[in-house]
C-alpha cells in the first residue's frame, strides 16, 4: 500500500500493465482497500471503455483483470468498472449492433490520445504534494487546460484538416469549398445550452479522476 | 408547509412527473411506474472527448430539485430547485437563469411512446438485460429515412430513465453516447446541501437565459418544411449572448431534437469577433450559401446569414435536415 498510497502514476501503469515493478497481491489488497483508489482504477476503465465504444468488455488477463475480478466477488462494493461490465452486457454486448468492428482504427486512436492525457495528468497530480497545492493549483489547472487543448478539436483552428482527422468530425458532411475557411462562432456555446441547457458542451474532464465531485448527495 | 408550498410542491411533483412520461411511455411494456428521483454519474463521450457529469434529481418538503456538475475546462454546476434553475460557467464567470422545464434535463429522454416512434424508425427490441441488478429494456431504432440517425437506448425498466443512448450515423459507428456508470433510484439529497448548492452559485454577471414562450403564428419566422415526423415543442425567445433577442423553435421527433435560432445578424466587428475564437468543436468549412458548421459528436451546429438576419439550427440529426429546416423558414413579411 506504501508505495501505492496517493501515487496515481503507479496506479496508471499498473493498469496499462507498463510498470516496472509488477503490482502483488498486497498492491491488489490495497488498490480494494481504499476506496478512493478503487474509484480512480474504475474510473479509468470506465472512460477507457467509453472512449473506445462497445462492448465495455472486461480484461481477460492480466493485474487489471485480477483487481477487477476481485472487485467483482461477492461482498465488495461494486465500483464503476463492475457497472460498466453490466452496462456493457445490458448495451448490446450482445452483438446486436456492428459497433466496435465498424471503427477499431479510430477508437484505438482515440484511447491511445486518452491515455496519453490520463498519464499526463496523472503524472501532473503525482508531482503535487498536499503542501504545495495551493501554490500549484494555478500550474495544474495550465497543464489541464493545456492538455485538454491538445486533443480537443478546437486544437486545428483554422486548418482545414477534417476528412484525415482521426478524432472529432467522424464524416464531413458537407463539401468544402475552395477558399472557403471554418468558422467558430464564440455564442455556439449559447446555443448548446439553449438547445439542451445541462448538456456538457465537450472539454476534457480528467480532472475528474481526481478530483470528488463538488456537490455531493446522500442516497438513501 | 403553508398552503402555497404545498401547492407548489404537487404541481412541481406532476410536472416532473410527466417530464419523464415520454421515457415511461416508452417503457410501456414494462408496465412500470415512473419516478424522477435518482442519482447517478454519468459519462458523455462526443468525439474524443469524455465528459463526467454528476447527476441528481429527487424531492425535498419543498419540491423537487435537479442538479448536474460537470468539471474540467467547461466546468458547470446545474442546480434547479422549485420552479427556477441556475447554470453557473465557471470559465465564463456568467450565472443563466432559467424556468425549469424538461430541457434542463441532462439525461436524454424519449418523448413519444415506441408506437408513434414506429413511424419514423424501425423500433427492435433488445434482450432484456440486467443492469446493476435491476431489469432494463432496450430498442434499436433503425431511422426510415435519411432525416434522423440510428440510436439506441436503454431504459431503466422500473423508472422509464434512460441509462444509455448512443447515436450512431448511417454505417453504424457511433456518434455520441451518454451512460449512466453509477445510478440509484430514489435518492434524495440532504436538504442543507441543496440549498447551499444554491446559495454558492455565483451572482454576478448573471444572464437571464429564461425562454419567453410565444405562440408559434406570432413568431416572425414560419416553418414551412419540417422534415416527416418532426414537430415543434416549443417557440419563443431567449435573451441572446450580445443582449438581442434570439427567436427559438425547439423540435423533436421524440428521439432527436433540433432546435432553430434567428436573430439580427450582428455588426461587422461584432461578426469578425466571433471568428477569432477558438471552442472545443469541430468547425466544418462549407460554402457561403450553406454557412458554416460545428459539430459536437452527433450535434451539429449550422449557421447562416440571411438577409441580415442569423440563422442558426442546432440538432442531433443528418446535416441534410438542419439544411431542410433553415430552407424552409420563410420570414412573415417575405
Amino acid at each position: 500500500m506504501d508505495r501505492l498510497n496517493g501515487n496515481e502514476e503507479v496506479l496508471s501503469a499498473w493498469f496499462d500493465d507498463e510498470s516496472a515493478e509488477p503490482a502483488t497481491d498486497l498492491d491488489l489488497e490495497a488498490i480494494l482497500r481504499d476506496p478512493n483508489t478503487r474509484s480512480t482504477w474504475g474510473t479509468y476503465a470506465l472512460i477507457g471503455a467509453a472512449l473506445r465504444g462497445e462492448p465495455l468488455a472486461t480484461p481477460s488477463d492480466g493485474f487489471v483483470a485480477a483487481v477487477l475480478q476481485r472487485i467483482a466477488e461477492p461482498g465488495s462494493e461494486a465500483p464503476p468498472q463492475r457497472e460498466l461490465a453490466r452496462l456493457a452486457d445490458a448495451a448490446g454486448g450482445d452483438g446486436t449492433t456492428p459497433v466496435t468492428a465498424a471503427n477499431d482504427a479510430w477508437w484505438r486512436w482515440s484511447a491511445v490520445a486518452a491515455t496519453l492525457v490520463a498519464v499526463v495528468v496523472t503524472g501532473v497530480l503525482a508531482l503535487q504534494s498536499p503542501r504545495e497545492a495551493g501554490v500549484r493549483v494555478a500550474e495544474r489547472e495550465m497543464a489541464l487546460r493545456a492538455e485538454s487543448v491538445a486533443f480537443a478539436p478546437a486544437a486545428m483552428g483554422g486548418q482545414r484538416r477534417l476528412p484525415t482527422l482521426p478524432m472529432g468530425v467522424r464524416s464531413v458532411v458537407v463539401a468544402a469549398d475552395a477558399g472557403v475557411q471554418p468558422v467558430r462562432f464564440t455564442s455556439a456555446p449559447f446555443y448548446m445550452l439553449a438547445h439542451n441547457p445541462a448538456q456538457p458542451m465537450g472539454g476534457v474532464t480528467v480532472r475528474a479522476l481526481a478530483t470528488p465531485p463538488r456537490v455531493s448527495t446522500n442516497a438513501r | 408547509m403553508g398552503r402555497t408550498q404545498r401547492l407548489l410542491a404537487g404541481l412541481l411533483l406532476v410536472f416532473v412527473s410527466s417530464s419523464w412520461g415520454g421515457a415511461s411511455e416508452a417503457n410501456e411494456a414494462a408496465q412500470t411506474v415512473p419516478t424522477t428521483t435518482f442519482s447517478g454519474v454519468a459519462v458523455w463521450v462526443r468525439d474524443e472527448t469524455p465528459v463526467v457529469v454528476r447527476i441528481d434529481s429527487g424531492q425535498t418538503p419543498l419540491g423537487a430539485y435537479y442538479w448536474t456538475t460537470v468539471e474540467g475546462p467547461n466546468e458547470r454546476v446545474t442546480l434547479c430547485w422549485r420552479n427556477r434553475c441556475r447554470t453557473e460557467l465557471a470559465a465564463e464567470q456568467v450565472v443563466l437563469e432559467a424556468d425549469w422545464d424538461v430541457r434542463h434535463q441532462s439525461v436524454p429522454a424519449l418523448s413519444r411512446s415506441l408506437r408513434e416512434l414506429a413511424q419514423w424508425y424501425e423500433v427492435t427490441p433488445l434482450p432484456e438485460q440486467s443492469w446493476q441488478g435491476h431489469p432494463a429494456n432496450g430498442w434499436l431504432l433503425q431511422p426510415r429515412d435519411a432525416w434522423r440517425y440510428p440510436q439506441r437506448w436503454w431504459l431503466d425498466a422500473a423508472t422509464g430513465v434512460t441509462l444509455e443512448r448512443t447515436i450512431f450515423d448511417d454505417a453504424m459507428t457511433p456518434l455520441e453516447r451518454f451512460a449512466f456508470v453509477r445510478f440509484e433510484r430514489h435518492a434524495q439529497a440532504d436538504l442543507t446541501e441543496v440549498r447551499q448548492a444554491w446559495s454558492s452559485l455565483g451572482q454576478s454577471d448573471r444572464v437571464d437565459f429564461r425562454l419567453h414562450t410565444v405562440a408559434p403564428d406570432a413568431m416572425p419566422w414560419r416553418l414551412d418544411d419540417l422534415p416527416p415526423g418532426f414537430a415543434l415543442r416549443a417557440s419563443g425567445w431567449r435573451q441572446g449572448p450580445s443582449g438581442s433577442r434570439v427567436w427559438q423553435w425547439a423540435l423533436s421527433d421524440g428521439a432527436a431534437s433540433v432546435s432553430l435560432f434567428v436573430e439580427q445578424a450582428p455588426s461587422q466587428h461584432a461578426r469578425d469577433t466571433e471568428t477569432e475564437t477558438e471552442r472545443p468543436g469541430a468547425a466544418i468549412a462549407e460554402s457561403a450559401e450553406r454557412g458554416s458548421a460545428q459539430r459536437w459528436g452527433a450535434t451539429l451546429i449550422v449557421r447562416r446569414n440571411r438577409n441580415g438576419w442569423l440563422q442558426t439550427a442546432v440538432g442531433e440529426v443528418p446535416a441534410a435536415t438542419l439544411h431542410r429546416l433553415l430552407d424552409g423558414m420563410r420570414y412573415v413579411d417575405e
